[in-house]
């Protein structure tokens, strides 16, 4: 080999620089923590989270108030403190729809912007960036919908006489409604984010998110009463998610009468369905489609 | 770098990508021409699989784009100038995108530098221009300092000097040794810019050569300058030939190349003081290749330019 020319070949043509695929660099991690920082970014994750809060707190507040001003001491008075307790979470409703609506926006703001593809091309794998999504939207909802609580808790023990400040871990009653309200919210949040990835549109998700919430108990309601209360609608109404919460967090709600509410654990179970049925469909909707 | 192998991509009834093959080496500068709805953007959405191919397969470093473990480091790509989010600022933007593969925040700032954004980083990218937008874009490929660089149409809404900068930036990435695919309507860009060029029409290939073939294959036309046209233009004059007029001295003639054009001269005695070969513009050479593959036409304009062809060009 001439020296010489090869010196000249190489000074012509630069080494070339290829492209690893092996070399490491993208992680799990990495992909959670990006999803956070843009979750932190989001000006809608903030104000859905403060109102969220705020109306938590109010609610709880005007709960507590109102049953010191008008039942304490009257025949009506069970002084029960986990029914207390569980008063002060109507909020929790709320956080439900704000949160859960939450939960649609942060993947359909990505499609409605196009920011999704600059997503997919940083995390190309997309089982991998969907989960980070989704923990880092678990993760920052679990801490709004735990605060909600904490204060909630506060507001109501400060108010009312039977509920005390160390009852949120002392009295397992009402530990265990909290906890499960707290799960409730957090599974909300995610069947909003599975409806979210499905339907790819904020509207469509937020009004499917309500129709799960607050129609179909509704529509179902009227179904009883004018099939007289037949078995089945009763059935169905018992498995309706907001009456599958209502039995989960043991508060009563949307149960009919002359029914045998759920163990806890079977109610959870029926939430866990509820809400792993959008978030697979839209898991493999999200697999299979074009971005 | 990257290699495609009968690459095909439907749309419902629409094929966007008809089976097209082909490989891009590193060190050079691979130019995408083709007009409208050709299938450039959708193979460049391929090679970073944001659309999966309906069949077929296009790979980079040997694997498909999804399969690399640090993606961001292999390829830089600029689809499309929209891909953010307008809430964010252009920072957070970069940021977000670096914290998928815990690239510094140094690096981010580098990068803004690079792309001169600095007035624009701390901006909501609501407010940002056209051009600012390409240059984010451009600032968010080149985070991973990738081996190779996919840009859709880069120049699109940028300044002359931002033009200037990408088609610089284009060539000193190439300089580098690394691969960059850069798709284009601009015929005189992809002159100034490209290596080689990959001429779609239709979802097809139409060409794939380096940018001097294309200029050069042009079916032999040369200017000839004689004091005996009318003879020699006779003793040239055969099928498969084509002799155009000039004026009393000179002619242009397609279909013999110049040596042959001397020899003849010498056999009948013509006295020759001009052979040149004639190149067309890139413009014109695109414009031939695409001219029955061009599915979007506009309609007829009648303006001067019909009566003002575009003048010859030697590269
Ligand atoms: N998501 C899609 N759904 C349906 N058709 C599509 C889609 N994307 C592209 N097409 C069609 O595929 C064809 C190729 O489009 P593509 O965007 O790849 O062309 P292009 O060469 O980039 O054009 P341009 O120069 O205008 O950017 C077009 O006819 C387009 O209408
Ligand atoms: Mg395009």
């Amino acid at each position: 080999m001439n020296p010489a020319l090869h010196t000249a070949s190489a000074a012509e043509r630069p080494s070339p620089v290829v492209a690893d695929p092996d070399r490491d660099g993208s992680t799990f991690g990495g992909a959670v923590s990006s999803e956070l920082l843009k979750l932190a970014a989001l000006r809608t994750a903030w104000v859905l989270s403060v109102i969220t809060l705020v109306l938590g707190v109010l609610v709880a507040g005007s709960a507590a108030f109102s049953y010191q001003q008008f039942t304490a001491g009257t025949e009506f008075d069970t002084g029960e403190p986990l029914q207390l307790a569980s008063q002060g979470m109507t909020g929790s409703y709320f956080a439900m729809i704000l949160l859960g609506a939450l939960g649609v926006l942060t993947i359909t703001t990505e499609y409605a912007s196009g920011s999704i593809r600059s997503s997919v091309t940083a995390v190309p794998q997309r089982s991998r960036l969907l989960a980070a999504k989704a923990l880092a939207l678990a993760a920052w909802t679990a801490v709004v919908t735990a605060a909600m609580i904490l204060l909630s808790h506060i507001v109501v023990a400060l108010i009312t006489e039977p509920v005390g400040m160390t009852d949120v871990v002392a009295d397992a009653g009402i530990a265990g409604m909290y906890a499960a309200t707290w799960a409730s919210v957090v599974l909300t949040v995610l069947m909003g984010f599975g409806l979210g990835t499905l339907l790819r549109s904020s509207a469509g998700g937020i009004v499917m998110l309500a129709v799960i919430l607050f129609v179909v108990q509704i529509a179902l309601t009227i179904l009883w009463s004018i099939t007289n209360g037949a078995d089945w609608t009763q059935t169905l109404l018992q498995l309706e998610y907001m009456s599958l919460v209502g039995q989960f967090t043991e508060a009563g709600d949307g149960q009919m009468p002359g029914m045998e509410p759920l163990a806890r654990w079977q109610a959870g179970l029926g939430i866990l369905v509820w809400t792993a049925v959008p978030v697979l469909a839209g898991w493999m909707s999200f697999l299979r489609r074009d971005v | 770098m990257i290699t495609a192998e009968n690459l095909r991509k439907r749309y419902g009834a629409k094929t966007a990508v008809d089976g097209i093959s082909f490989q891009l080496s590193p060190g050079q500068v691979t130019g995408f021409l083709g007009p409208n709805g050709s299938g450039k953007s959708t193979t460049m959405r391929l090679a970073v699989g944001l659309d999966r191919p309906t069949s077929g397969s296009i790979t980079i470093g040997g694997r498909p784009y999804a399969q690399h473990r640090a993606p961001v480091h292999s390829v830089g790509a600029v689809l499309d100038a929209g891909a953010t989010h307008p809430g964010r600022t252009g920072r957070q933007h970069l940021r977000v995108l670096a914290a998928t593969h815990r690239i510094s925040r140094g690096r981010v700032e580098e990068v803004i530098e690079l792309t001169g954004l600095e007035a624009a980083a701390s901006k909501r990218i609501r407010g940002y221009s056209l051009g600012m937008n390409q240059r984010l874009g451009i600032a968010a490929a080149l985070l991973g300092d990738p081996a190779v660089l996919i840009f859709d149409e880069p120049v699109n809404g940028l300044d002359p000097e931002g033009v200037r900068w990408v088609r610089r930036l284009a060539r000193q990435m190439a300089a580098e040794g690394r691969t960059v695919f850069v798709s284009s309507h601009l015929m005189s860009e992809m002159a100034q810019t490209a290596d080689h060029l990959i001429v779609l029409g239709r979802g097809r290939i139409i060409a794939d050569a380096p940018l001097q073939q294309l200029l050069n294959d042009d079916g032999h036309r040369v200017l000839v300058r004689t004091e005996q046209a009318a003879q020699l233009m006779n003793a040239l004059s055969a099928s498969g030939v084509t002799i155009q007029h000039r004026d009393a001295e000179s002619f242009e003639i397609t279909g013999v190349d110049p040596r042959s054009i001397g020899r003849r001269a010498l056999e009948v005695g013509a006295v020759i003081h001009e052979l040149t070969p004639l190149h067309s513009s890139l413009e014109d050479q695109y414009m031939k290749l695409t001219g029955e593959h061009v599915e979007y036409r506009s309609g007829a304009l009648h303006t001067a330019e019909a009566a003002h062809p575009v003048e010859e060009t030697r590269p």
